[in-house]
């Protein structure tokens, strides 16, 4: 994290849909691979990278379930995410003030 | 720029806190650059630069002071001003982030005129949707207004839906999170 505290790895606008959305459901649910996508009107393959690099930092955890012969992956918010998206929120309010 | 992004230009951490500065000046209120720079801590170096791309976007612009001392200052152009008003806008837009932002407040914390107006405001709403009889009105609004923790207060207003608690869930715009995938 660098000095003024906007965690780079949520600051990414792309990243930041993601973490913001996932925190929008209550705490432990899963959002599906697709339904995400659909959501955030993202590639798959930027979706696939800006998860991963989510994952490294443990702010999001991921599953793959098989269903016969469909797989599908959720994605949730971990309780590290969450508070590193509070974190990030709170710096960002501190910068903007009253805006 | 599409209407839902976050301007790259403010985006960016450093250009983000030299606005945000700027922006708490009173309008057209110039800061002297090397007082900017003490207040952000960067090198002189990384704040040119960082002015040098938000001059180029029109959101910024630094002149010299004539005179015996001469100074450069630096303001926040009307553009940058919008700029950054929308950017606070988009952000805003993002889906609801903390729960923390809307945790109850613990029952012993103590309430103000504020929150016993506004308890006594969602009491006269469920009054005129019919689902408390003036009998009961009058009675919960007597102990709202004198509700001194917040553990009074939701006991006045115990067992009545929060009118505004479904409101800012889940993302703008979207469908329910709740559907069924078609994986």
């Amino acid at each position: 994290m660098n000095d003024d505290g906007l965690d780079p790895l949520i600051h990414v606008p792309t990243r930041l849909k993601i973490v913001a959305t996932l925190a929008a459901l209550p705490d432990g649910d899963t959002l599906s691979f697709t339904r995400l996508q659909d959501m955030l009107g993202l590639t798959p393959g930027n979706l696939i990278i800006q998860l991963r690099k989510l994952e490294e930092a443990d702010y999001i955890s991921s599953e793959k379930t098989r269903n016969g012969s469909a797989q599908k992956t959720t994605v949730t918010l971990t309780r590290c995410g969450r508070k590193a998206l509070g974190a990030y929120t709170q710096a960002l309010r501190d910068l903007l003030g009253g805006l | 720029m599409s209407t839902s992004a976050l301007d790259p230009q403010i985006h960016d951490p450093e250009r983000l806190r030299v606005v945000a500065t700027l922006a708490a000046l009173p309008d057209g209120d110039a800061l002297a650059l090397t007082r900017l720079q003490d207040m952000l801590g960067l090198t002189p170096g990384n704040l040119i630069t960082r002015l040098r791309e938000l001059d180029h976007a029109g959101y910024v612009r630094t002149e010299k002071t004539g005179g015996d001392r001469a100074q450069a200052i630096v303001t926040l152009t009307c553009d940058g001003r919008a700029a950054l008003d929308h950017y606070a806008a988009v952000l805003r837009r993002l889906p609801r982030v903390t729960r923390e932002d809307h945790q109850v407040p613990a029952p012993y914390v103590r309430v103000g005129d504020a929150d016993r107006d506004a308890a006594a405001a969602a009491l006269g709403e469920h009054f005129a949707q019919g689902r408390l009889t003036l009998d009961e009105l009058d009675a919960r609004l007597d102990a709202t207004l004198t509700a001194t923790t917040h553990g009074e207060l939701s006991q006045a207003a115990w067992d009545e839906p929060d009118l505004t608690a479904q409101v800012a869930r889940v993302s703008p715009g979207q469908t329910p999170v709740a559907r069924t995938d078609s994986e």
